[in-house]
Formats: structure tokens, C-alpha cells, sequence
């Protein structure tokens, strides 16, 4: 998995940067950044004014006075020279405040969040930077700076640094105990290598956002000593202008909105922007939430058979140049009900797609093209949230692949099961709690009482597919998803958690969609079986039929890799019961 | 737990004491000057030296040092060299009504921030746009702008509120309120930005995790899942933000302060490092580091319990 | 106030009234209100100053502003009108020796402190004492005292090293106030001060750095001269919460910044302008080019003069709000100031050059001046001034509390500075004395020397205004400074208040304002 991660993450920089690209708000705020620096840096050629240069003569002039296109200040400076100059000041001063403090603060947070001996040194060093009261110093050190802007931003940076850190910080401690740096760890990297291959990358997004954050309130505080009179009036600052204006402002309060409005326009693209950046970093979906209805129900009249019927469902994604891709591509099952059925096939085949569509928990990126999903004969596409809520948990339930990203790490695991048990059955907080201390019983959980009250982080890995599993099963659903749910579990748990979920089947009368890779678990427990490749479904058949003589090739070929797997799998070098894995993107 | 408390506190004492020391020393090489500020223009060299005599200025700085940290140990902050008030008095008097108006102007900044940010997040398209873009009201429209137009409307013609001065919560519940309506709508419309921002990007990435889909398929309502569950989640980053926003809110104050003819604690930090007012600077120096140092121990202490597993105790 | 005429009783109401409404429109701390206050006949000043006062305690009072609270709280032993003349006050009547170097002053009987003890000889002695003799802002006035002696309970006597003629000015301010020897030398003296004066400071009511709340004695002996029965004093920092408090009606007096003026017009204030309150000028310090060579030529001194076109700036950036000048003393300071001076060095850049081609700076030299807090509005202005002529001045912000410190260092061979106009003899001592942060390089002069001995030495007022305008004539034909302007200050009144003051008071007393309308 680690080999796979570099091209990977290739691919997700320069999908990114085509994302931000196609953002109007990023495309937007970048401009207007770009525009008002670059507006900075031609001052010399824009205005032929010295921005200290004092006429008396155009004192308070109004806009347009003969070559003072905004008019004059109260000492007789050009406004238009002084704001040019001032967008200098303030970039300056973001470039200052803002990367010294990001690299102070995101090295010393990577290594004190990573390291937890270093830690102690490095919360010493930010606790002293931070509780330096920073207004205070600042005005305290200028027999030192000079009231020089420059210095005093690189002091300032320092002031921020600890924010960053712990920012960082916080978010390394967050993702360091997370699986994949776990694996990582076990396999050998070097810890530098796994601070920017894994850590880093966890890190990028909220920081991103304080780098907009950073160059803001360096521009605000730059601005805020100079409205305050700090440093020199011959520093062509908005704050000083602001100030100026806000003195003038009912002699001519044009002097006032100019420098507000450049000061404005610039930190508030600062902060869209930022926002921006990160959601193109992270890939956040930008479009509104909703699963739209499909264009057409397919089914022509007879309404199918069966419990589940799925009928040429279609799902595609937008891509970055604006079309649509197709993940799923005319989809159709027929699940009875206690049947089990395997839907099969490798990563990317649209499996977990088509379970999730089912669920109708799509990303709300996600397009149904077209097809049908009908529950016990009613339509599921098109249906609203709160009717999809009613059936979820009841008629349908899910068990994800990963156990641990699917516990909320803030509840304990009791809190988190009685909470969906009362909203799937409106149960008492009572009966929810007896009910779900039965269930954990059920499932195998050796302590239900203790298990009730840990967090899962508490837990190991196993237990909380027991967990999930209870949860899914919790208001015995007529159709149970089942996404991987031993992949990610070691080899001798896989056993006991599919023996689990036959006995629960079979307790429950329930129907399974068993979304996996593995035909070894296929061949367990799965009455019928369903290959899917490249968004298709290539073969269906029993189970007897396609492991006594599959037709398609690449069933064949699925077929033939069981015995390599399972060897593969069995020499993964991980601890018993120690999680491993890696959340499959569809 | 109990241990740890104690020992961040003890942590913060002895932060306290370098930072009070590194304060005295950067103040150190201005004595002089601030005798003869005492002193005004007239000031002739024997008057300095014995200002400088009278107020100690003269002894080694280690004894001045340490007779300031004896002091101050026993919550004796000295008198202030301008206006001969009790240091400690002024701080406490001073940060109360700074507080009275920043908790008000802070809880108002979260609700709103949170309630955008996480319009923005869980909605996302054009809502999130709009969110946004409220959100940054306060950066575009000039809260200094705000606070003349509001007084103008409200104070001047309306004759509804106060145009500057400041009641205190305990004198007049109802007049503190007025007092403080403004200063909060301009405090209010510069912070909520910053904090809007970290909490969208927070629970975009909640939002986007498996236990939020998991949830969903158990039937809770979109509400519960967000507001209960993720929002939760991403509450830990977010209080980071708020309590810098809250540290730089106390001395950001100061502006808004001015205009209102409030005398509060940004003030006073100015208007003390400015004239060099030495037992004022390094009493608000120790205060505001116990401050900052209690700030971030229940952001930790509460981050910790929001999150079991970034716990650093 | 005991019998007011109808006239004044029918304002007096209006001002109660007004006073009530302010009081539940203002946001004033404390709260506690009392409700004698709106009785009959009541008035309050509600007056606004520009920064925290200082300590109360006598040796530590300043002239600025913040004076209407302590010259309401302490008697004076003299009094300084509002036509600027020396009027008897705590001391009844005063007498100068014939060699000027003893002065007699008598107090008026029965005055008491406001915690009761009797105000007599020894304890307006042990006040001068403590003045003399404590380090502060003052002190320096006192530097030609020699001797204080309380004969008997009613006689004071100083007596002087050399005659000084800023005495009785003095003695009618900061260095002559009067505190209960019981308490002034006690700590809480700072911020409860027992006084003489016609107010006491509402203890209650007052917040420290903020709002100072004065209640007249009934039983002060002037009582009358006070028309206010309360004074509320706001501390306002910021320019525009002075207009914004007046236009709400929170502030029935306050000064204003002259580009504010509109808004408080509308509304119908009144606005009483005093054109010369203060002057900013360039010390042209270093005479004898100790550290900056070229000012050690007079010609250069001239030629920096002549770089200001003082009638355009003050018309055009204090907007006719102050008034040009090329001397520091103040036309109304009691005879010094002479209009003709002004016209010694003419605004004339091409010959300002020829100046400088002739003292050998044909392309002018570089100067480096302290940027001050309260000198940066002018700093871009002043600077193009100088840069006309060849003078380039590179800035180099000083903060304030290094500011005193720097000033009477030989750091800055000239320096921009704005200083409160003074009577004659003050300003003489200011700009001449050769310990002042005005003379840092201590220039002397034997011509000088003697003018100003002269000075001091004078019988009347009037022979003393025709000795000091010799001293200003020197400074200004030698070019020991280049003033640039008079700056003014405007009072904005509410309804039934005025400001009595032209000008010739530079004091800030609470007489200066009185009912009428």
C-alpha cells in the first residue's frame, strides 16, 4: 500500500490543482489576490507620485484633481500612490508574519506531535512564545525594531508560530495512532519518511486554511499598529491611511473607504481563497447534497421479484474538465429474501458504489444516471432523506469495511449504538440500552458491559466489527450490506466474524449483500454470487455454478488468485487482532 | 488528571516568571526615559537621578527583579508610576470590564460562526458561498465603519443607546447591555471570519469520514449526524482558533474601546507600554500569561475530552 | 448661584432636565447617581479630556487637560483669569519685595480642607515644600526658591536665589496648590486627594481612567465663582468619541478636532475657537554644530526658516484653525509677542537655497529627526518643507517613553515639536533654560543672558512684556528655532454652556466654562 501511495498522491496534486482551477471561487479570489499585488508591485510605474511626496495644494483634494486620480490626504499625499504603496507594506508583511511563523510552527509541531519525548521541550518553547502578551512586546521592543514594519512582522511571526503548532500538533497526535501510520510504522519506514509521506498530508488542510489565516492577521496587525500610530509615518500603510480617513471622515470619507476597501477586498480573499485551496486540496465536494432522481425508472410494468431488485443502475462522477464519468454502468441484481449474494470484484469496480447507492449514501457528488432500486417493490432513487431514514437501520442496514473509521471517536461505543437503535426504532433510552447490551452479548463481546462504556479507540479492532455489526443488526433489517467486512480484520478474526454473520443471518431471516474481493469468503457463506468488473456486472450466477465452472474469463482469473491471497494475507506482518487496512475509495 | 492540571499550572508559574523577567529586561534600558517622562521637558539630570532613586530604578536589576517577583508573589503589583493607583486593583478593574464585553462579543462570534460554518459545510454549493461570504461581512464592511454608522444611527438620531461609556453588569444589567451592544457588533463582525473558516473546513472533513456515512445508515436524522456527531468532532480545532481569537480579541479590544470612551484592559496594556508605566507593564505582562496559560489548559483539558485520542495527558 | 436671576434659573432648569436625560442615556460607570443632583438649580458639566489623568498626588499633577480635575480639587494660592491677569485667590493679596527676591503672600481666612482642617500657613507651606522638594514635573519651576516661612497662620513668605518671573504665573497653577498636610504625602493621596477646592471627588461614582465625578462644596469660599453643582469628567482617548458623545448629548463640553466641527455645527452647538493654544516649531538645537555641523551656521538657521510657507499651511492644512508664526511666544502671553517677527525670515525657497549655497550646503544636507507620536500628523508636511529647500530628513520613530530621555540628549541636533502655549515667563524658561529638553545642547549667550535677567528682574507687566520681547527678538534674528505654526483648539458647548476662555489663559481651569447661552 505504501508503494501506491506516491503516483497516488501525484495524481491528487494535479487533479487539485485542475479542481482549484475550475473553482470560480478560488479562480475569482486568486484574481482580485493576484491583481491588487500586482497593482503593488507596478506602483512605480502606475503613479508618478511619491507616496510621501506633501503638496500643499492638494490637501484634501477630491478624486480626479489633476494627477491625483483618488484625491489628496490631509498632508497632501497622492491616496492612489499611498495605496499602491501600501499594498507593498502589507504583502511584505504577509510574506513575514506568515511564513515565519508556518515554519516555525509546522516543523515543531510535526516533530512534537510525532515525537512524544521531544514533546515536552517543544510545548515548553511555544508555551513561553505564546503567552508572551504580543501587543504589549511589540510596543515594548520598538527602542529594538526601530518601529521598522519588517522587523516587527518577523517578531510577530514568531507570536503566531504557536498557533500553528498547535494546529499541527493536535492534528499529528489525531492521525498518528490512526491505522495507516500504524502500518506504515510496522513496515519498516523511516519516521521522517512517514511524517511527510502520512503525517503531513493529514496536517495540509487545516493549515492551509491558518496560512490564510497567518497572512491575514499579519496584514490586520501590520495595519492595526499602524491605526494605532506605531512605526514610522513614512511607511505607507492602510492602517495609517484608515486612520487618516477615520480622523477626516466628515470632512471626506472617500479617504477612509479607499484604504478599508483595498485592506478589505484583500483579507477577505485571503480567507476564500484559503477555503478554496483546501477544499481542492482535500477534494470536497462542492456540489449541494441530495441524491437526484434518476431519469427514468427502467422498470416497464411487471414490477421484479425479490427484495432487492436492482435495475440498470448507473452511477457517474463529474470529472474535473466537467463530464461525467460512469462508475456503474447498467447495474442489475435480484436479492431474495435470507438470500445471501456476493457482489465481487476488485477495487474500483463499482462495488461499494453500487452497496452505497442502495443505502443511499452516495457522496452528494455522485450522479445516478439512470436505473432503479426497489425495496420490497417501492422505488428507493428519488426518495427524501427522512423517508430514506425510516427505512434505514430497519429495512436496510449496513456493515462498513473498516472498523474503527466507522465509530465516532468522541462516543463511547454504547452511546453511539443506543443513539441509532431509538432513531431506527424509537425505542425508550432504556430499552435501546438493554437492547444493545444483549447485542453486544450476541456478537461475541466477551465484557458487553465494559465494551458498553470504552471509546473505540479503546477497543481493538475485531471487537469493533462486532460493534458495527451490532449496530447493523440491532433492529433486525429485511437486507443487511455487508461492505468487506473482514478485509480488514486478521486472518483469524475474518473466520469468527463471518461465522457471526451466517449465525445472524440465519437467526434473522435476514437477506445479505456481501460487497467483497475474496471468493474464499464468497465461497463461505454466499448463496449466489454476482462478478462485477469495471462498473459491470460480467456473470452472475449460484454459488455452486460459477465455482463449478465460471464462464467469463475474468472469474476465472478472480479464481485463480484465491489460494495467492490468502497466502499473502496470512504472512501480513501484523499484530493479532491489530487492525490493518486501508479505507477502499469506490 | 488531577496531576496534570497541576503541573501545567506549575509549567505556567515558571513561564510566568521567564516571561516577566525578559519583559523587565527588554524594559530595562528605558528607565531613564521613563523617569524623565515622569519628569516632563523641564527635567533637569539631578531630578532623574532622583526619581530614578525614589523609585528604585537605581538598585542592580537582579534585586530589582526579584523584590518585583517577591511582590508580586504575595499579589502585590506596586502602584503605577503615572497615576499612583494600586497596579492590581487597575488590572482586575480593567479586565472585567474588557471581559464583560469579549465573553458577550465571543459567544455571540461562535454561535454565529458555527452555525455559517456549518451551513457552509453540510450544504455546500451556493449555500456554502453565501455562508462564506457572510462570513467576511465583517472584513469588507469596516467594523471601525460599523461602529460610527451604528452610533450614528442608534446613539445620535435613534437616541437608543449609548454612544460611549460603559455600565457595569453589576450596576445596571439593562444599561450594561447598552453599553456593550455596539462594541459587540463590531467586535463580532471582525472575528467571526477567522472562525467561520476553521469551522466549514473542520467539518467539511468530518463530514467526510466513514463513521458519518455508517451513522447515516443506522437511521439517525442528517441533524443528529452533524450537529451531534461531527460537529463534535471538529469542535476540538475550532476551540484552538476560538481561544486565539479570544486572547487577541482582550487586546484587540483596545480600538473599539477607544472609540467608546471605554476604559478597559486593551487600553490600559497600551496605553501602560507606551508611557513606560514599569509595575503596570510587568503586572499586565504576569496577568496576561497566567491568563493565556489558564486559556489553553482548558482548551486542552476540553479538547481532551472532546477527543480521547489527541489526549496529551 | 444662591440667588439666581431668572434668566439663569429658567437655563438651569433646562440643564437639569438635560442633565436627567443624560444621565439615563449615558452609559457613565458607577451608576450611582444621586438624585440631589437634579434639584433645583443643579447644572452638570459633563466635559471631556484627552488622556488619563495622572496621579493626583500634588507633586505629580500636570497642565494638560486633565487639570480641570485637579485645579477643581485643590485651591491655588493665585489665580490666572480668563483675560490671562494674576488675581489673588487662596492667598488674598501678594507682595514682592523691591528686589523681587522676597515674596509675601496673606491667605484668605476660614478656608478649609475638604476633610475639615483648616487651610493656613503652614500647611500651604508644607504643600511648597513637598513641591520643591519631591522629584516631578514641577519641580523644575520652583528651581529659583530658596526659602519657605509661615511667619504666623496667615503669612507665607518665599524667598528667592534670583528673581524669577514666571513666580506668580506658576504660583497660580501647578506649583501653587495647596493639599492637607495630613494626608498628602500617604499613597492614597494618588487617588484621594483632600483638597482645598471648590469640588471633592465623588469617590463612588468615579472610575479611575475613565469618568472623574467632582460635587461642589457648598462651603468652599468661592462657591459662587463655580456655577456647576457637578462636573462629570470622561477620559476620550479616541477624537470621534468626543464628537460622537457631544452629538449624543453625553458631553455638554469637549474640544474637537476641527476636521469634526461639521456634524456638532448641524446640530446647532455652540463652537468658541481659540486660534493659539499651542506652537509647533523646530528646535533648531544644536547652535553650535556640535554634532550636526551645519546648524552651527546661523544662515542655515535662517535658510530653514525660510523653507516654510507658514501663512499657505496654516490656511490650508489646519484649515484656518491655528494661525502662522516664526516665533514660540504666545501673542497673548503678556507682551513678548511681536507680529513684526514674523515676517523676519519670509517664506522665499530660492533664497533659502542661496543660504545654504553660502554656508557651503549647496545641496542641502541629510538630518535625522525623532518621529514622536504627537508630531506624526506634521511629519510629512514638515518634511517636504525641509526637502523644498534641500534639508532631507530621514525619521526615526522614538517611542514615548524613551521620548524625554532623547529629547535632552544631544541625540538630535533639531527635532519637530508641538509645545502648550505659556505665559512670558514660562515660555522663556522652557525654550531658554539651559537644563530644558528645549535647549538640550544648552546654548548660552551673554546678550541672551542678560535680556532675560532683565526679564526677571521686572517690576510690572508691562515692562516684563517689553523684556521678553527683546528675548524673542534674539531667538528669532538668530534663528534658535523655526516655529511654524499656532495651533488651535475648539471648544463645542451644549445647550447653556459657554467657554469663557480667548486664549490668554493657556490654563485649564474649570472657570474657564460657565452657564449662559
Amino acid at each position: 500500500m505504501t508503494a501506491s501511495t506516491a503516483p497516488q498522491d501525484a495524481v491528487r496534486r494535479r487533479s487539485a490543482a485542475r479542481r482549484l482551477l475550475r473553482d470560480p471561487q478560488a479562480v475569482i479570489t486568486a484574481s482580485v489576490l493576484l491583481l491588487i499585488v500586482v497593482l503593488g508591485l507596478l506602483a512605480p510605474v502606475l503613479t508618478s507620485h511619491d507616496p510621501n511626496h506633501a503638496s500643499l495644494d492638494h490637501i484634501d483634494a477630491g478624486a480626479g484633481t489633476d494627477g491625483y486620480p483618488l484625491g489628496g490626504d490631509r498632508s497632501g499625499r497622492d491616496i492612489w500612490a499611498r495605496l499602491l504603496h501600501s499594498i507593498n507594506t502589507s504583502t511584505v508583511s504577509a510574506l513575514i508574519g506568515a511564513s515565519i511563523a508556518l515554519v516555525i510552527g509546522v516543523s515543531a509541531g510535526l516533530v512534537g506531535g510525532y515525537h512524544d519525548r521531544l514533546r515536552s521541550l517543544t510545548e515548553w518553547v511555544f508555551s513561553l512564545v505564546m503567552t508572551f502578551p504580543g501587543l504589549l512586546l511589540l510596543i515594548v521592543l520598538m527602542p529594538l525594531t526601530g518601529g521598522d514594519f519588517r522587523t516587527t512582522m518577523a517578531i510577530f511571526g514568531v507570536l503566531l508560530s504557536p498557533g500553528v503548532y498547535r494546529i499541527t500538533r493536535n492534528q499529528v497526535l489525531g492521525v498518528k495512532n490512526e491505522l495507516f501510520v500504524d502500518a506504515a510504522r510496522v513496515s519498516g519506514l523511516s519516521d521522517r519518511r512517514i511524517l511527510v509521506r502520512h503525517v503531513l498530508p493529514a496536517v495540509r488542510g487545516p493549515v492551509i486554511i491558518a496560512t490564510a489565516f497567518l497572512c491575514g492577521s499579519s496584514i490586520g496587525v501590520q495595519s492595526g499598529l499602524a491605526f494605532l500610530g506605531v512605526g514610522p509615518a513614512t511607511t505607507p500603510s492602510f492602517g495609517a491611511m484608515i486612520s487618516e480617513g477615520f480622523h477626516n471622515l466628515y470632512l471626506s470619507p472617500l479617504q477612509f473607504v479607499w484604504p478599508s476597501l483595498v485592506l478589505g477586498a484583500l483579507t477577505s480573499c485571503l480567507v476564500l481563497f484559503g477555503n478554496a485551496l483546501r477544499d481542492a486540496l482535500e477534494g470536497s465536494r462542492r456540489r449541494p447534497a441530495g441524491i437526484p432522481a434518476p431519469k427514468a425508472p427502467a422498470a416497464t410494468g411487471a414490477a421484479p421479484a425479490g427484495l432487492l431488485a436492482v435495475e440498470d443502475l448507473t452511477i457517474a462522477y463529474p470529472t474535473p474538465s466537467g463530464e461525467l464519468k460512469e462508475v456503474v454502468s447498467g447495474v442489475s441484481l435480484v436479492l431474495e429474501p435470507g438470500e445471501t449474494l456476493g457482489l465481487v470484484g476488485e477495487s474500483g469496480s463499482g462495488k461499494t458504489q453500487t452497496a452505497f447507492a442502495v443505502l443511499g449514501v452516495l457522496p452528494s457528488e455522485a450522479v445516478v444516471v439512470r436505473g432503479s432500486i426497489r425495496l420490497d417493490g417501492r422505488e428507493l432513487l428519488g426518495l427524501k432523506e427522512s423517508e430514506l431514514r425510516g427505512l434505514r437501520g430497519r429495512a436496510i442496514a449496513y456493515v462498513p469495511q473498516e472498523p474503527m473509521s466507522n465509530l465516532d471517536p468522541s462516543f463511547t461505543v454504547g452511546a453511539q449504538l443506543v443513539e441509532g437503535v431509538r432513531a431506527a426504532s424509537g425505542a425508550s433510552r432504556g430499552e435501546a440500552r438493554r437492547r444493545v447490551l444483549a447485542l453486544l452479548e450476541r456478537v461475541g463481546i466477551p465484557d458487553p458491559e465494559r465494551a458498553f462504556r470504552s471509546r473505540p479507540h479503546e477497543i481493538s479492532g475485531g471487537m469493533a466489527q462486532r460493534v458495527l455489526i451490532a449496530g447493523a443488526v440491532a433492529c433486525r433489517p429485511a437486507l443487511l450490506i455487508a461492505d468487506e467486512p473482514t478485509t480488514a480484520l486478521d486472518v483469524t478474526v475474518q473466520a469468527e466474524i463471518l461465522d457471526l454473520l451466517r449465525d445472524l443471518r440465519e437467526e434473522m431471516d435476514m437477506a445479505v449483500l456481501l460487497v467483497t474481493h475474496d471468493f474464499g469468503v464468497v465461497a463461505d457463506v454466499c448463496d449466489r454470487v454476482a462478478v462485477m468488473r469495471t462498473g459491470e456486472i460480467v456473470e452472475t450466477g449460484t454459488a455452486e455454478k460459477i465455482f463449478g465452472g465460471a464462464e467469463h474469463d475474468y472469474t476465472r482469473m478472480l479464481l485463480d488468485s484465491i489460494l495467492d491471497e490468502n497466502t499473502v494475507r496470512g504472512d501480513a506482518p501484523v499484530a493479532a487482532d491489530e487492525p490493518l487496512g486501508r479505507t477502499t475509495t469506490w | 488528571m488531577l496531576l496534570y492540571v497541576l503541573r501545567r499550572l506549575g509549567t505556567g508559574l515558571v513561564l510566568a516568571v521567564l516571561v516577566t523577567l525578559i519583559t523587565f529586561l527588554l524594559l530595562a534600558p528605558s528607565f531613564d526615559g521613563i523617569a524623565g517622562n515622569r519628569l516632563g521637558p523641564a527635567a533637569t539630570p539631578e531630578a532623574v537621578r532622583a526619581l530614578k532613586a525614589e523609585l528604585g530604578f537605581d538598585r542592580p536589576l537582579p534585586v530589582q527583579y526579584l523584590d518585583w517577583l517577591v511582590h508580586a508573589a504575595r499579589g502585590d503589583l506596586g502602584t503605577s508610576l503615572f497615576t499612583g493607583e494600586p497596579v492590581a486593583h487597575t488590572i482586575l478593574q480593567r479586565f472585567g470590564v474588557t471581559m464583560s464585553i469579549v465573553v458577550v462579543a465571543l459567544l455571540v462570534t461562535v454561535v454565529i460562526s458555527v452555525a455559517l460554518g456549518v451551513l457552509a459545510a453540510s450544504r455546500g454549493g451556493a449555500v456554502d458561498r453565501v455562508a462564506q461570504g457572510a462570513s467576511l461581512a465583517g472584513n469588507l464592511f469596516p467594523s471601525l465603519l460599523l461602529a460610527i454608522v451604528l452610533v450614528y444611527v442608534l446613539s445620535v438620531r435613534g437616541d437608543l443607546l449609548p454612544a460611549t461609556g460603559f455600565t457595569p453588569l453589576s450596576a445596571d444589567p439593562l444599561r450594561w447591555a447598552g453599553s456593550i451592544t455596539i462594541p459587540v457588533i463590531a467586535l463580532v463582525a471582525t472575528g467571526i471570519a477567522g472562525l467561520t473558516a476553521q469551522v466549514r473546513g473542520t467539518m467539511v472533513d468530518e463530514l467526510r469520514k466513514d463513521y458519518v456515512r455508517t451513522l447515516r445508515t443506522r437511521g439517525l436524522s442528517a441533524r443528529s449526524v452533524v450537529l451531534r456527531h461531527a460537529l463534535r468532532n471538529a469542535a476540538g480545532p475550532a476551540l484552538t482558533v476560538l481561544s486565539f481569537e479570544f486572547i487577541s480579541m482582550l487586546g484587540g479590544a483596545l480600538v473599539i474601546e477607544s472609540i467608546f470612551a471605554i476604559a478597559g484592559f486593551g487600553g490600559y496594556a497600551f496605553e501602560s507600554s507606551l508611557q513606560g508605566d514599569v509595575p503596570a507593564i510587568m503586572g499586565i505582562t504576569l496577568f496576561a500569561v497566567l491568563l493565556v496559560v489558564t486559556v489553553n489548559l482548558a482548551v486542552d483539558l476540553v479538547n481532551g475530552w472532546l477527543n480521547p485520542k489527541a489526549r496529551i495527558f | 448661584m444662591t440667588t439666581p436671576s431668572p434668566s439663569v434659573r429658567h437655563r438651569s432648569r433646562i440643564l437639569a432636565a438635560f442633565a436627567a436625560t443624560a444621565l439615563l442615556t449615558t452609559a457613565a460607570c458607577g451608576g450611582g447617581s444621586d438624585p440631589s443632583a437634579k434639584s433645583e438649580g443643579a447644572a452638570e458639566l459633563a466635559l471631556a479630556v484627552q488622556g488619563t489623568p495622572p496621579s493626583f498626588e500634588i507633586t505629580q499633577l500636570n497642565g494638560g487637560q486633565s487639570a480641570y480635575i485637579w485645579s477643581s480639587l485643590y485651591d491655588t494660592l493665585l489665580y490666572t483669569d480668563n483675560q490671562g491677569r494674576i488675581q489673588p485667590n487662596a492667598a488674598e493679596s501678594y507682595a514682592y519685595s523691591e528686589d523681587r527676591r522676597t515674596l509675601t503672600l496673606e491667605l484668605r481666612k476660614g478656608m478649609t480642607f475638604s476633610s475639615g482642617a483648616p487651610v493656613d500657613a503652614a500647611a500651604v507651606k508644607a504643600s511648597l515644600d513637598r513641591l520643591l522638594r519631591t522629584p516631578g514635573p514641577n519641580q523644575f519651576a520652583m528651581t529659583a526658591v530658596e526659602t519657605i516661612e509661615a511667619p504666623d497662620a496667615d503669612t507665607v513668605v518665599i524667598g528667592l536665589e534670583r528673581p524669577d518671573g514666571s513666580l506668580l504665573s506658576n504660583l497660580s497653577y501647578l506649583n501653587g496648590v495647596i493639599a492637607d498636610p495630613a494626608t498628602m504625602t500617604r499613597p492614597e493621596a494618588a487617588a484621594d486627594p483632600v483638597g482645598s477646592g471648590p469640588y471633592t471627588l465623588d469617590k463612588g461614582a468615579t472610575v479611575t481612567g475613565s469618568t472623574y465625578v467632582l460635587k461642589k462644596r457648598a462651603d468652599h469660599w468661592n462657591a459662587a465663582a463655580y456655577p456647576f453643582e457637578t462636573v462629570k469628567v470622561r477620559v476620550m482617548t479616541d477624537r470621534s468619541a468626543v464628537t460622537n458623545a457631544l452629538q449624543a448629548g453625553e458631553l455638554n463640553a469637549g474640544s474637537v478636532d476641527f476636521t469634526q466641527l461639521q456634524p456638532l455645527k448641524d446640530k446647532g452647538m455652540r463652537i468658541t475657537s481659540v486660534k493659539a493654544t499651542a506652537v509647533a516649531s523646530l528646535i533648531l538645537a544644536d547652535r553650535a554644530g556640535e554634532v550636526a555641523e551645519p546648524l552651527g551656521d546661523v544662515r542655515v538657521r535662517k535658510a530653514i526658516n525660510m523653507a516654510f510657507d507658514r501663512t499657505k499651511l496654516a490656511e490650508t492644512f489646519l484649515r484656518g484653525s491655528g494661525q502662522p508664526t516664526a516665533q514660540v511666544f504666545n501673542p497673548k502671553g503678556g507682551g513678548a509677542h511681536d507680529p513684526g517677527l514674523d515676517e523676519a525670515h519670509p517664506h522665499d525657497t530660492a533664497a533659502a537655497k542661496k543660504l545654504l549655497a553660502d554656508a557651503g550646503y549647496p545641496d542641502g544636507f541629510p538630518v535625522t529627526m525623532p518621529s514622536l507620536a504627537v508630531t506624526k500628523a506634521f511629519e510629512p508636511t514638515i518634511a517636504q518643507s525641509l526637502a523644498d529647500i534641500g534639508v532631507k530628513v530621514n525619521w526615526t520613530p522614538l517611542p514615548p517613553q524613551q521620548q524625554a530621555a532623547a529629547l535632552s540628549s544631544k541625540k538630535y541636533p533639531m527635532y519637530f515639536i508641538l509645545d502648550g502655549l505659556a505665559g512670558d515667563a514660562v515660555t522663556s524658561t522652557l525654550f531658554f533654560s539651559t537644563r530644558s529638553q528645549r535647549n538640550p545642547f544648552g546654548s548660552t549667550d551673554p546678550e541672551l543672558t542678560k535680556l532675560i535677567d532683565a526679564a526677571n528682574k521686572a517690576a510690572d507687566p508691562a515692562a516684563a512684556g517689553e523684556a521678553y520681547r527683546k528675548v524673542n527678538a534674539f531667538a528669532v534674528d538668530n534663528g534658535w528655532f523655526s516655529p511654524v505654526f499656532y495651533i488651535g483648539t475648539t471648544w463645542v458647548t451644549g445647550e447653556g454652556v459657554v467657554y469663557l476662555g480667548d486664549g490668554s489663559s493657556t490654563y485649564s481651569q474649570i472657570r474657564a466654562f460657565g452657564t449662559g447661552g
